[in-house]
């Protein structure tokens, strides 16, 4: 056993910093049960043996990922890693990474990016498939990330791709069928009841009705399609489902000269949209197409010289009717009342409203033309490694290069369409308008919709060694990165610099000592420099320490049954975060153009210049210190308990310093100050039960529960005199609006209570509390003075996951749940502002207030026209978002070896997979996460099969 | 085992060979150096001192200042100048928050002056035909530091008549100075802004005519003696001279001069004034017309003005509603009180609500009743005839200020005084067609410097023939044409006149705030009714009868703003003034 453990080091040391394992060969398929128990880890730039780690890592297989379909990676992690927030973000396929944060908010400044590493560099991941991935790792402490330095702090997410192994070929190849379908679509009243309350707000205000009885009954019998018409315009553009489909091919072997990994994946998922392609040549289908390839080979070149090309890459199509995104669309269908205007005129050509803001989403899809992208990425990179024993015992060392590219090209063809209102006049005959936009032909544009490319340099020095009792590895590497993005410039940086590289240099390393495989001492640091900061404050160092004690294989615990592992750690470090935001070189005095000022008597002015915001020599990145304590333990080898309490503290963070630089200073602008601070503490636990693996009946459960709560130490902001809207001490991205006390019982007493200046509030308005003024005490008058902190943010302070599995003969099934609380949701979008900016009214104007309903409303009365009073930001709509997902399902049978060996198969097997199959939440509109008017979520039901051979 | 040493060698060097350099390739930004060097990037840095130069048209809150005195009321009530007015402004909450402005402009005039001396002309310097452009550009450099020189003695001045002595600062500080700033003694800034202005005035041009092209509107000598006579009349003056209202203060230098000889004060000040009236070269004069000397920027009168882009939004703010305005600013009854009634050609009398005559025909422009002329061109008042392009109201065209009428409550934003502004606004813009017009805010102007020097002379030589003499001049203004001055007013008469005549030809020139500070006159004049005047119809005819509007808050640590508390809180050195 000993033996066996030492070949392993042997061989981790020797591929430490090539990201390569070919020991831990039990890689599990997706028709196995995982039981995230691996042997090995991935660390920054190496691996680790599991039970000797000291810092807080947590792991998922690729396999695992394969069970949620999607087309973006980081959607597949929902309540998978502890520690890992995801949260929804765009749902439309190519517009759709979620937001993830690791171990919460650590910092009110512009960069909360968790760094993704893809096999040693930084990339982006969503392109990835996970048929693709071998392991994705979350590092969240400091002794974990303490190598990547001042790019540490907000966690790191190491992504590893699957690499060939010492196995004769094996070819899977496997495809999934199915449908995705919007979850739940935003919902508004049909023309009569539109027309009825349209009436009674109208009444509120005073006003005379604009619709009569028979109008109303025209609507609601639908007699009159043309001058009274019901569209409902989420059925008239969208269909119920929309097919997708995903094929896999992969091949993996190798020998001991050389191993291989090649796959091609191909994925699409086609849009909500009608098929609009299919009725006017001029106009497309809507759908999405990616391919993924992907090829990598290790290579022995002689005893001691071996090389490495991982090559991944992906092109992919996407394409709309209308514009490329969707947003506009979906926000018109959102918009238009059901009785504005009939889709097409008796006359066949399409509605429209004189007037209106919103245009017919028919026509814009059938008759604008379309647009499609391109986008194509490789990520490459190719190493050199060197067995150096000869020089000493358990030396080695690497060297590598990688390019990333990645580019968009774009491809519109545009065209306007006329349409007409059509009414009737005194007479009872039909009459148009004059035409409302203009018919014309095809016009096309190719764009440059984005671009990004980075080179990397790194090099590597790694050892080894074994004395006795005592073990010791060591890893001193070298990198050099240069970043040119004008993508989506992470830096918000002006302008006229966003072509300029980010250029970065930096060396680390770490070194672990190992005492009888009992105590364990890790030292890690980094060294880093940035061409963003000044000459002398370029370059930073950190620094982490971590213990750990294996207690377990003490003597007295040597045998004991019940507890079979036990492990304590503890880790402590300093990390930075150099997305600081604010311009690029902020040590630079920039001078900006000003007012005008008129000499003599032209009425030209001439130019005013002066200096920009304040230099500020000093400026440097964030920093962070982590504190970790952990505790590993496995009891009756079958239950996995690991508790981690961690608290960081970021401070350096970049603010406007409005309370500490006077304004006798005369700045145009305050400086950047490295000034603010936040503190966040929290811990995260896993519980893991699995079942003996001989029983036929396999199973296991995994729980994982995350909390973290952060709170602003000092952030520079503005003296209140109203305390209550002070950012500092609390937490970011802290929700500050009026306090709703509910609806006004009676005119009596919205006209005796604090309302809004020079407003006229009436019963069934929302009535507001007045606890501040210009003096900072209540004034009478409700005005953001009267702003406090309301409800919780949008992050959830608690995540928890649950994931189970079971398998029994040749069936199995897996299980993701996600659960989140202490966030909330504000119902702010148009289908909760009825009738306002002359728009559509949700269903949540049939819950308004009126004379009879005063008891039971939980909405305000209807206004017809902008209401001033009762659509402020205030706790009146916001709504718990607590929510319990299940986020996916999988269903899988096996055929017997004994079956399929028949027909020279290895493997077969059949599954189906559901994703985002239903939500347990307080939201009755729509989906918590994402409860706009935009391209709703999807739910996605898929079979699939596999084959091995 | 060699070959093996040259392998890594050989990768060794291959990693050094990838470390870039960290330093900026290019610079992209404008820059410290990029802006020095030039010569057009230095002006514009001038130009960045002289917006900060402020207009008073909506410059608190889209209020004038006037409606912070008893000149006028601010028709909106939401706008946060009616803090001053019913005294809830403090430290934190100042609606006339000119702390950061001014300071600013004196950066932007410190930064220009340190950055006059690597300006590159080595294309003119070197090329023998440009000697005569190169030699203009020497002195146009030269005069560009006078330029800001005046202009930060101008911001200093405007923040010592607020704020008292505040630090002198000759260089932009960074924030490591900030535990050094010290308030400088009110006498310290007078001396300096005195100083500074004789260095402007002995460098700088007399005036910039029309015909010399681009330059007119920049500051000349007589803008920097001007600024030197009214800073000197301020420091002569009671407030200044007088700080026993804040009994208990710790440092009464911060707000006023120490004690010392009243008389040679007044003296400078009467000095100061006559220098501008007596400097040779201007051709400064009285210009003809009261009424459109407002909206030019470019006649005999003015020393020193900022003309804005063409715009409409004064007329916006300031029209009548029923004209189409919001009609913001509403003149007091208690300034159209101020207007004499010019009797004769020789008499003129004190407006009297209590002479029947007088309180049934107040708005008479003829006869024995008639008020002084400037009235009307100040003020709009009911049923006057008015008419602006665009706006069709069937015949008379006339304001209609009564309960009812057009311009009249209950309309929203109906003035609550019974007038409107008509100073500065133009009337003959057609705003349905988006028509502007040029305005421009007047700083100094001669008649000033003739009111100044006649009331520091009647301070420490009462009696003197050249206060009657200038004081006359004002009145008896082509146009305006009221009875000179009689003969024999005692010193306090005398007074009295000056500072009437003061109030009437400046009105809503932002003088009047700080005149009834420095005169000791505030409580009764910023505090206390605010009055308007209510029309009541009666047939085709009307009467007129006072109304208080509202009562004001004035307290005596008014008389000083308090220094903003986030200054105070970031600064030791700084002491707030007394009683905030």
């Amino acid at each position: 056993m000993q033996k066996t453990y030492k070949k392993i080091l042997l061989v981790i040391l020797f591929y430490a910093g090539t990201s390569q394992f070919i020991i831990a060969q039990n890689t599990s398929d997706s028709s196995t049960i995982i039981v995230a128990d691996s042997e090995v880890v991935n660390i920054g730039f190496g691996q680790q043996k599991t039970k000797l780690v000291t810092s807080a890592i947590s792991t998922i297989k690729g396999a695992e990922l394969q069970k949620t379909f999607s087309t973006n990676l980081g959607a597949t992690l929902y309540g998978r890693l502890s520690g890992l927030t995801v949260m929804q973000g765009g749902n439309e396929p190519g517009n759709n990474n979620p937001s993830i944060n690791a171990r919460g908010n650590n910092t009110f400044g512009p960069g909360n990016n968790v760094l993704i590493i893809i096999d040693g560099f930084m990339g982006d991941y969503s392109q990835l498939v996970p048929e693709e991935i071998e392991e994705i790792s979350l590092l969240k402490d400091a002794s974990a990330t303490a190598i990547y330095g001042s790019r540490a702090a907000n966690g790191v997410i190491l992504v590893t791709t699957k690499r060939g192994r010492i196995a004769p070929l094996q070819i899977n190849f496997s495809t999934q069928q199915g449908f995705s379908q919007a979850e739940r679509l935003p919902k508004f009243l049909d023309a009569a009841n539109y027309a009825s309350l349209y009436n009674e707000a109208l009444a509120n205000d005073g006003k005379a009705p604009l619709y009569t009885a028979d109008e109303i009954t025209a609507y609601q019998n639908g007699s009159d399609p043309y001058f009274h018409p019901n569209v409902n315009w989420y059925d008239e553009v969208l269909r119920k489902t929309a097919p997708v489909a995903n094929y896999n091919l992969s091949l993996r072997g190798g020998n001991t000269t050389a191993k291989y990994f090649v796959m091609l994946n191909n994925i699409s998922s086609q849009g909500l949209y009608k098929n609009f392609g299919d009725m006017d040549e001029e106009s497309r289908n809507s759908t999405y197409n990616r391919f993924n390839f992907r090829a990598n080979i290790d290579v022995n070149l002689t005893k001691r010289l071996s090389a490495t090309l991982l090559l991944g890459g992906s092109v992919e199509d996407k394409g709309n009717p209308g514009s490329l995104t969707t947003g506009g669309i979906f926000g018109q269908l959102a918009s238009i009342p059901s009785n504005a205007f009939p889709v097409i005129n008796p006359n066949g050509t399409y509605g429209a409203k004189v007037n209106a803001s919103y245009v017919n989403p028919y026509s814009s899809l059938l008759k604008t033309g379309y647009a499609e992208s391109n986008g194509r990425t490789l990520q490459s990179s190719f190493r050199l490694s060197y067995d150096l024993s000869m020089i000493t015992k358990g030396l080695s060392a690497s060297t590598v290069v990688s390019v990333n590219n990645f580019f968009t090209s774009g491809s519109n063809k545009t065209k306007g369409i006329e349409r007409f209102a059509v009414s009737k006049n005194a007479a009872g005959d039909t009459v148009y308008s004059s035409k409302i936009g203009q018919t014309s032909s095809l016009v096309g544009s190719e764009p440059n919709l984005g671009q990004s490319r980075n080179y990397a340099i790194q090099g590597f020095l790694n050892y080894h060694r074994v004395f006795g009792k005592h073990d010791i590895y060591a890893l001193a590497m070298f990198n050099s990165d240069n970043a040119t993005i004008d993508k989506s410039d992470i830096f918000s940086g002006g302008a006229s610099n966003l072509s300029l590289a980010y250029k970065n240099n930096g060396g680390g390393g770490r070194l672990t000592y190992v005492n009888n495989t009992k105590y364990i001492a890790e030292f890690s640091m980094a060294y880093m420099g940035s061409e963003n900061y000044a000459p002398g404050n370029r370059y930073g160092f950190f620094p982490a320490a971590s213990v750990g004690w294996i207690a377990s294989n003490e003597s007295f615990l040597q045998n004991n049954k019940i507890i079979t592992f036990l492990k304590l750690r503890a880790s402590y470090g300093l990390v930075g975060n150099d997305e600081i935001g604010g311009a690029r070189f902020l040590y630079n005095q920039n001078y900006t153009y000003g007012d005008s000022y008129y000499f003599g008597t032209a009425t030209t002015g001439t130019a005013s210049l002066s200096e920009g915001a304040l230099a500020n020599p000093d400026v440097t990145w964030e920093k962070e210190t982590k504190a970790n304590i952990g505790i590993e333990a496995t009891f009756f080898n079958r239950l996995d308990f690991t508790l981690d309490v961690f608290n960081q503290d970021r401070y350096d963070i970049l603010i406007t310093p409005t309370r500490t630089i006077p304004l006798y200073l005369g700045y145009t602008a305050l400086p950047n100050l490295n000034e603010g601070k936040v503190n966040n503490k929290g811990f995260e636990a896993v519980l893991r039960y699995r079942n003996e693996e001989k029983s036929q009946l396999q199973f296991f459960v995994e729980t994982n529960i995350f909390y973290a709560r952060n709170k602003i130490v000092y952030n520079g902001g503005e003296i209140q005199v109203n305390k209550a809207r002070l950012t500092e001490g609390r937490r970011i991205g802290q929700p500050f609006g009026l306090r709703a006390l509910g609806l006004f019982a009676t005119d009596v007493e919205a006209s005796t209570s604090p309302t809004p200046f020079g407003l006229v509030v009436k019963a069934g308005d929302v009535k507001y509390q007045d606890i501040g003024g210009p003096a900072g005490v209540p004034d009478g008058i409700i005005d953001a003075n009267d702003n406090q902190p309301i409800g919780n943010t949008g992050l959830p302070e608690l995540t928890a996951g649950l994931h189970t599995g079971l398998r029994y003969k040749g069936f199995d099934l897996d299980i993701v749940i996600q659960g989140v609380t202490g966030t909330t949701v504000y119902l702010g979008s148009s289908q909760f502002r009825p009738f306002q900016n002359n728009g559509q009214a949700g269903v949540i104007a049939l819950e308004r207030w009126t004379p009879q309903t005063a008891a039971t409303a939980t909405f305000p009365r209807l206004s017809a026209y902008d209401n001033l009073n009762n659509y402020r930001y205030s706790s009146f709509y916001q709504h718990d978002g607590s929510f319990i997902k299940l986020r996916s399902v999988e269903i899988g049978y096996s055929f017997t070896k004994k079956l399929i060996n028949k027909i020279k198969l290895q493997q077969a097997r059949l599954f189906l997979t559901g994703t985002n199959l239903f939500s347990l939440d307080h939201i009755a509109y729509g989906n918590t996460e994402t409860l706009g008017t935009g391209y709703p979520s999807l739910r996605t039901i898929a079979l699939g099969a596999r084959i091995q051979f | 085992m060699k070959n093996k040493i040259y392998y890594l060698g050989a990768i060794i060097l291959f990693l050094f060979a990838g470390c870039q350099k960290l330093d900026r390739e290019i610079k992209t930004d404008l820059n410290k150096d990029l802006v020095e060097s030039n010569i057009s990037s230095v002006r514009s840095l001038l130009n960045g001192a002289y917006v900060e130069l402020r207009e008073g048209f909506q410059d608190v809150d889209g209020a004038m200042l006037a409606s912070a005195t008893d000149e006028a009321e601010h028709t909106s009530e939401t706008s946060s100048i009616q803090s001053f007015n019913n005294g809830s402004w403090n430290a934190i909450n100042n609606p006339n928050n000119v702390w950061g402005g001014f300071f600013r402009g004196i950066r932007r005039a410190n930064v220009l002056l340190i950055s006059t001396d690597n300006i590159n002309l080595d294309q003119f310097k070197l090329d023998p035909s440009q000697q005569v452009v190169y030699n203009n550009y020497l002195d146009e450099i030269k005069r560009f530091k006078y330029e800001a020189r005046f202009l930060r003695a101008f911001f200093y001045f405007e923040l010592i008549k607020r704020y008292g002595g505040v630090p002198i600062m000759t260089s932009p500080l960074s924030d490591k100075d900030i535990p050094d700033v010290k308030r400088n003694t009110f006498e310290e800034c007078v001396q300096f802004i005195v100083s500074e202005c004789d260095s402007a005035a002995n460098n700088l041009p007399v005036i910039f005519t029309v015909t010399n092209g681009t330059d007119l509107g920049r500051a000349t000598k007589g803008a920097a003696l001007a600024l030197k006579a009214r800073v000197l009349l301020y420091a002569a003056s009671d407030l200044y001279n007088n700080p026993s209202w804040a009994a208990g203060f710790t440092q009464p230098l911060l707000i006023s001069m120490p004690a010392g000889d009243r008389t040679a004060r007044w003296k400078a000040a009467a000095d100061a004034a006559k220098e501008v009236i007596d400097l040779p070269g201007t051709g400064y004069g009285m210009f003809n017309n009261y009424s459109t000397l407002f909206r030019a920027f470019n006649n005999t009168e003015i020393i020193f003005t900022r003309r804005a882009t063409t715009s409409n939004s004064f007329e916006t703010a300031n029209l009548p509603v029923g004209f189409g305005g919001i009609g913001s600013t509403t003149p007091s009854q208690d300034l159209v009180d101020a207007y004499e009634i010019k009797v004769n050609a020789t008499t003129s009398i004190k407006f009297d609500w209590n002479n029947p005559a007088h309180a049934a025909n107040p708005y008479a422009t003829t006869g024995a009743l008639a008020r002084d002329p400037r009235l009307f061109t100040t003020v709009l008042v009911n049923n006057f005839a008015y008419a602006i392009p665009g706006i069709i109201r069937t015949p008379p065209l006339v304001a209609e200020m009564y309960t009812g009428g057009r311009d009249g409550k209950p309309i929203l934003n109906a003035t609550k005084t019974g007038y409107y502004l008509r100073k500065y606004v133009n009337e003959s813009l057609n705003r349905s067609n988006n028509q502007r017009a040029t305005h421009s805010w007047i700083f100094f102007r001669l008649p000033e410097m003739y009111l100044n020097y006649a009331e520091a002379l009647n301070e420490y030589e009462p009696g003197n023939a050249n206060i009657k003499f200038y004081v006359d001049k004002v009145r008896t203004r082509t146009g305006v044409a009221m009875p000179p001055l009689p003969a024999g007013l005692s010193q306090v008469e005398m007074r009295e006149k000056i500072r009437n005549e003061k109030r009437v030809e400046f009105a809503f020139e932002d003088h009047r705030a700080w005149d009834v500070r420095r005169w000791m006159i505030a409580p009764a004049t910023l505090g206390g009714p605010l009055r308007g005047v209510e029309a009541t119809v009666a047939g085709t005819s009307f009467t007129y009868a006072p109304f208080v509007v509202e009562t004001r808050v004035f307290e005596p640590k008014m008389y000083f703003y308090p220094i903003p508390q986030g200054e105070l809180n970031i600064s030791a050195g700084l002491i707030q003034n007394p009683m905030w």
